[in-house]
């Protein structure tokens, strides 16, 4: 079998390093190449990644979908006699999956910088970063142990950095760009941790017999730790601090509550890299890692995980609503579907949480370079206050956008982002209703659900063996043991009410921005102007069309993204099926959902602020409003205690290293200076006095002291060199003696 | 005879240095003298690679040894050897006084005595790691100190007078209480060993040991208070917190080139002396709880106290002075939990690993910081942060090699920084999770003040006053690229430095079994 994986590794490692060997080329030789030269060929080295991966889930789709995971590791720092650090790479259906998206809209957004950056003086050096991204990004998902994936999750950072950063003559960009960094330091500084009690206290489960080198891999990792959690008395409770460590690492890069910070900010960056970055690909590493980790998770870390997604993905739509600027919007929006991936993970929804991962990277970069394009046309306008009726000016820009407006707000049927996240809802009503009888209707799943990957075919998902046999026929779901806490509890019905209410807000939200970009009458003349005489070129449109493209099709189970997601689910975890109640319910609600929140939109913003201003002049709205507008004072609790108590502590170190230690060494310093000028001037007045016979004797001496004394550094030195030598040169002699070779 | 004409020819180099004519063939022939001996201390190399070239035990493992008896009447000697804990630190010292010494190049003030001292100054570093003789060892740490004295006082900036005396009287300071542990160890061990300073035999001889651990001094066990004066002595020149504050002041006022053999070469000799006297002599000292644990608190205060403190700073090279205070506070903490855990846990070697590879990996990333402030501060002759900004406008080629300086310092993946401080986090969080939770605290401080660093220097809008500056010579670029080379590589391919080490590490540790 390792032969037959063997070279979708090496073809993997290719896909990883090109983009690197773009950057060093860009970098070194970028100014000199041209504008042209360079961006085609930043666009042609991911593209080229991006054909790698396709072929690679060729051959992987030629195995089957449950072909075995192929590792290569290489062992990289040795920490104990038989535990080693390492590093390697690794395929199975998820990385295949994640390559694929990952490539295809980096190259989409790649070919759309070429227009959008023409302009930048650092146009060569953007897409230098670009390719340095790429490399990152794919590094952090073909690696195969969790040390390989915090390096490159930290230069992933590190590129989100420097393009946050990108127009760093702005304060405010590089402001966001710091912000960025450390909050993403904050979190990994509990991913380290997790990863050291991972790697250390697994190990110890893992050597228990064992004699042989450790060099933990995230699937062992995950074997053990399934077998933790199946162990009789539960799991340790340290399991469960490993995994809300490793959380911690998510909830830094996928910006989730309370780290969320950062990501609103980060729109500071040129818009491509919002849309690659900060909605597609790094933002999603989080979710990504810890459906990676999943059979670390014990239930309460589950829980905590899914109440987190839950507060990000509700606090964040709300803050959407009030945003003006058009990537504000979208970056909140990011949030909340981040937070919904969160959730559904941390219920249990292992496929539904990575499926919308993936689905929303199409979409979202497309609503991100839609706005990108929309900003490029109206002159570098961002407030969505001074656009309006932009449809006339941009259709193809519009209609893209609107395509992925539906997709986000789950129009049924013909978008990918319905199957996704009905999929979530769909876990959420299982987990909260404590199903644990699942109705197979597959052969209705199969199209609604994106079931193709049927449980039958499916030698993980062992509980759905006859899945596959008969339509309706009642079978017992797997019991899912880490679904425990709360299943079935009136508590547990807010992971599935809270987010339905929001997928209302998230339709409304964006057919708000819809609404006041492409239609309504155009409140600015001259960005209207602008945008009708510019327009959008090509290298902007095609990349717009192909992600709209995708934003539908993904979806569908015929592109086998969900069937190897699926493939590499968790035994513990939810797949494809949901439960027929469920089912049917949120058939209805979420098509009301998509009609009633992209409405209400429509209804208030159809001729512009209007009726919205009049609403909020209704007695009460004004304050809630506000606190909401204000993204609930989050960033000022920061900036305003954290912030300020942090720097203070740190000039109190300061004044404490000035004046207290070196104050004391000082004290000693002088206190020994004046003894000794004490005892100087006892020496000369007492003693000397007293001996004035021998003055003569001393001055003579000191003349002769004073000789080499003559104030020139060369003459110290010599004296300092000669001192050596004489050292030197007895020694030898004292040697000659002892060896009788002086006689 | 090899390690005698690496320490020596340095000292050649001094003399021969006085007697050229001009301030031209003065550089030349110093840059010749640290290239050659560079290159000698290259051909080190061979006898590390291999199986087997660590030997079977601590002591097995000594290569390239120079005896001669010296004073014989004290059975002193000069006793030079190098194993894999001398070997890196011996590459990094050639390398580092290479780069230094022709980053010393627009040094016009009296060039020939700056030269001389700085290849003197080079010899007593090399000859503190080459000896084995605990007398010898003595006698280059005092000779390292006076070139070093004379380098601030004379050559440096305002107050080096100041800066050049406090540094001189902190060094001795620890040298006194060395000098005090060195004669015990004579008294104690002329009874029981036929070499009372042989390094290595201290750690193996078992009367020795049985010696020095049943001996009490004025009621006092002696071996506890022995470990704890040369761990001052030693934590001075690391610095540790508290000993730290010579550090700050020397640097602000040492010229560039200085500062880089200050912050690249000179700190490790803490690091090295604990590792080669502390640890492999005073075993049950190193062990005990209390002074795991007092060191322990001692590297963590240091990496998140230097860090805090570095963080207030308004004065560039103080900044990087500072943040040498927390990176070199990773290397006390790894020195402190491994022993235990090795002994305990299945061989955990993390820790000293981690020591180790930190000393290299900040000997490169500090080296570099310094003479990055000292590019800098040649163009706008000031070191103020705050009234800096726009340099990567002005600079951009300043602005690529800083950036690799930096972000290594800052303990990027990719860059060495980052090996050192992961090792002993690791190190440590097998011995206390609660250790290591708060050590890794410096990590999120330490990116916080590189990146506000960063901004304050070469971000924002261009200023009309760094317009006029000139940009990198090939000069400045040739000083940083090497050094930002090793800081990649190593950080890409640790076991490029791991393998010259770990065997001797493992020895040092297997002595605790």
């Amino acid at each position: 079998m390792f032969d037959d994986v063997n070279p979708m590794i090496w073809m993997l490692t290719a896909a990883t390093l090109l983009p690197l060997g773009g950057f060093v080329v860009l970098i070194l030789l970028g100014k000199r190449m041209g504008r042209a030269l360079a961006g085609w060929f930043g666009t042609a080295v991911i593209g080229t990644s991006a054909v790698l991966a396709l072929l690679v889930a060729k051959r992987w789709m030629g195995l089957g979908e449950h072909a075995a995971v192929a590792d290569l590791i290489i062992p990289w720092l040795q920490l104990k006699e038989n535990l080693v650090l390492s590093v390697g790479v690794h395929v199975d259906g998820l990385t295949v999956a994640m390559t694929v998206m990952v490539t295809i809209v980096a190259t989409m957004i790649h070919l759309f910088s070429v227009g959008y950056m023409w302009d930048d003086v650092r146009f060569s050096r953007f897409f230098a970063f670009l390719n340095l991204f790429c490399f990152s990004m794919l590094g952090l998902i073909v690696g195969n142990t969790l040390i390989t994936m915090f390096v490159f999750w930290e230069l992933v950072g590190l590129c989100s950095y420097l393009l946050i950063g990108f127009y760093f003559e702005k304060k405010s960009a590089s402001n966001a760009a710091i912000k960025a960094f450390v909050v993403n330091r904050i979190g990994d500084f509990g991913f380290i941790l997790g990863i050291a009690g991972a790697f250390f206290w697994l190990a110890r489960e893992a050597s228990a017999g064992s004699h042989g080198v450790i060099n933990l891999t995230i699937s062992q990792m995950n074997h053990i730790g399934s077998g933790l959690l199946a162990a009789p008395g539960g799991a340790p409770l340290w399991l469960t601090a490993i995994g809300l460590l490793l959380f911690c690492g998510a909830v830094g890069k996928s910006a989730q509550f309370p780290l969320h910070v950062w990501l609103p900010d980060a729109m500071e960056g040129p818009t491509p890299v919002s849309a690659l970055i900060h909605a597609a690909t790094m933002v999603a590493a989080g979710v990504y890692m810890v459906g990676r980790i999943f059979d670390l998770l014990t239930p309460q870390a589950l829980l905590v995980i899914a109440a987190i997604g839950l507060i990000t993905l509700t606090m964040a739509a709300l803050i959407a609503i009030t945003q003006f600027d058009i990537k504000r919007v979208l970056a909140y929006s990011t949030l909340s579907q981040l937070g919904y991936m969160v959730m559904g993970i941390g219920l249990g929804g292992y496929v539904a949480g990575l499926f919308h991962l993936i689905t929303h990277a199409f979409f979202k970069s497309l609503l991100f370079l839609g706005s990108g394009a929309v900003i490029h046309a109206c002159h570098h306008e961002q407030d969505m206050r001074k656009m309006g009726g932009l449809f006339r000016a941009i259709p193809i820009t519009a209609i893209t956008f609107i395509i992925a407006t539906f997709a986000i707000s789950g129009l049924p049927f013909v978008t990918s982002g319905f199957y996704s996240k009905d999929m979530i809802l769909g876990n959420a009503w299982d987990y909260a209703s404590g199903a644990r009888t699942v109705h197979s209707t597959h052969a209705e799943s199969a199209g609604e659900h994106g079931g193709e990957a049927t449980a039958a075919e499916t030698p993980t998902a062992e509980h759905g063996g006859e899945a596959g046999e008969g339509e309706t026929a009642a079978f017992h779901a797997p019991a899912l043991n880490r679904q425990t806490i709360g299943a079935g509890r009136a508590w547990a019905w807010m992971f599935f009410w809270i987010p339905l209410v929001i997928a209302y807000v998230t339709a409304f939200y964006m057919f708000r921005a819809v609404m006041l970009t492409f239609f309504t009458r155009p409140r600015d003349e001259h960005v209207f102007h602008h945008a009708k005489e510019h327009g959008v070129p090509w290298k902007m449109k095609i990349p717009l069309i192909v992600l709209a493209a995708g934003a539908i099709v993904v979806g569908f189970p015929q592109l086998k993204f969900v069937g190897w997601i699926e493939s590499t689910r968790p035994a513990e975890a939810w797949g494809l099926q949901i439960s027929h109640a469920a089912h049917g319910f949120l058939f209805v609600w979420a098509g009301i959902a998509f009609a009633v929140g992209g409405g209400l939109a429509v209804l208030i913003y159809r001729n512009g602020f209007g009726l919205a201003t009049k609403i909020r002049r209704l007695p009460g709205v004004e304050p809630i409003y506000q606190v909401v507008y204000n993204k609930f004072y989050v960033d000022e609790l920061y900036n305003h205690v954290l912030l300020k108590l942090t720097m203070a502590a740190c000039q109190v170190s300061y004044f404490w290293d000035k004046w207290v230690i070196d104050g004391l060494v000082n004290v000693v310093g002088t206190t020994v200076r004046s003894v000794a000028e004490f005892s100087g001037m006892f020496d000369r007045h007492v003693i000397d006095g007293s001996a004035n016979g021998l003055a003569a004797v001393t001055q003579g001496a000191g003349r002769l002291v004073r000789v080499p004394q003559t104030g020139r550094i060369r003459n110290y030195v010599l004296f300092m060199v000669l001192t050596v030598l004489l050292a030197v040169g007895v020694f030898l002699t004292v040697r000659m003696v002892q060896n009788g070779m002086l006689g | 005879m090899l390690l005698t004409s690496i320490i020596f020819l340095p000292t050649v180099g001094a003399i021969l240095v006085l007697l050229m004519p001009t301030r031209a063939a003065v550089r030349w022939m110093a840059l010749l003298f640290a290239a050659a001996t560079f290159g000698i201390s290259l051909m080190l190399f061979p006898a590390f690679i291999g199986t087997g070239a660590f030997g079977a035990s601590y002591g097995e493992g000594i290569r390239h040894i120079v005896r001669a008896d010296w004073i014989q009447s004290f059975k002193i000697e000069y006793y030079l050897g190098v194993d894999g804990l001398s070997f890196p630190l011996v590459i990094l010292t050639t390398f580092i006084s290479l780069l230094s010494c022709l980053a010393a190049f627009n040094v016009t003030k009296a060039t020939k005595g700056f030269f001389s001292l700085f290849l003197l100054l080079e010899t007593g570093m090399l000859g503190v790691f080459l000896s084995l003789d605990f007398f010898l060892f003595y006698i280059f740490w005092e000779v390292m100190l006076l070139p070093m004295y004379f380098l601030i006082g004379v050559w440096g900036g305002p107050r080096k007078e100041y800066a050049a005396i406090k540094f001189f009287l902190y060094t001795l300071a620890g040298s006194v209480l060395m000098l005090i542990v060195l004669l015990a160890f004579y008294f104690i061990g002329r009874d029981v060993m036929a070499r009372p300073f042989d390094l290595i035999e201290m750690a193996a001889n078992a009367k020795f040991q049985a010696a020095i651990g049943g001996k009490w001094i004025l009621g006092m066990k002696f071996m506890p208070m022995a470990f704890a004066f040369l761990f001052i002595g030693f934590a001075i020149k690391l610095p540790a917190v508290p000993f730290h504050t010579w550090l700050p002041d020397a640097h602000v006022e040492a010229p560039t080139p200085i500062s880089m053999i200050l912050a690249g070469v000179l700190l490790k000799m803490g690091g090295y002396g604990l590792m080669r006297v502390s640890y492999p002599i005073l075993r049950e000292a190193a062990v005990s709880r209390v002074f795991i644990t007092l060191l322990a608190v001692i590297g963590i205060v240091s990496i998140v106290y230097g860090a805090a403190v570095a963080m207030a700073q308004t004065d560039f090279k103080k900044l990087v002075a500072y943040s040498s205070v927390s990176h070199m506070g990773w290397v006390t903490l790894g020195l402190a939990v491994t022993p235990i855990s090795f002994v305990a846990g299945g061989g955990s070697i993390a820790g000293f690993n981690g020591a180790m590879f930190q000393m290299v990996a900040h000997g490169l990333s500090s080296a570099m910081m310094f003479f990055l402030v000292g590019v800098i501060y040649d163009r706008a002759h000031h070191r103020d942060l705050n009234r800096f900004g726009g340099l990567a406008l002005a600079m951009p080629v300043y602005f690529g090699l800083a950036a690799v300086g930096f972000f290594a310092g800052m303990g990027l993946p990719g860059t060495a920084g980052f090996i050192g401080e992961i090792l002993v986090l690791f190190g440590t969080f097998d011995y206390s999770v609660w250790y290591a939770g708060i050590a890794a605290i410096g990590m999120i401080l330490t990116a916080g003040y590189i990146l506000w660093t960063i901004q304050r220097v070469f971000l924002g809008p261009a200023r009309p006053d760094n317009a006029k500056f000139a940009p990198m010579t090939p000069r400045e670029v040739i000083v940083l690229i090497p050094m930002g080379v090793f800081a990649i590589a190593l950080g890409i391919y640790p076991k490029l430095a791991t393998m010259f080490f770990q065997g001797t590490l493992e020895n040092i540790c297997a002595l605790f079994r």
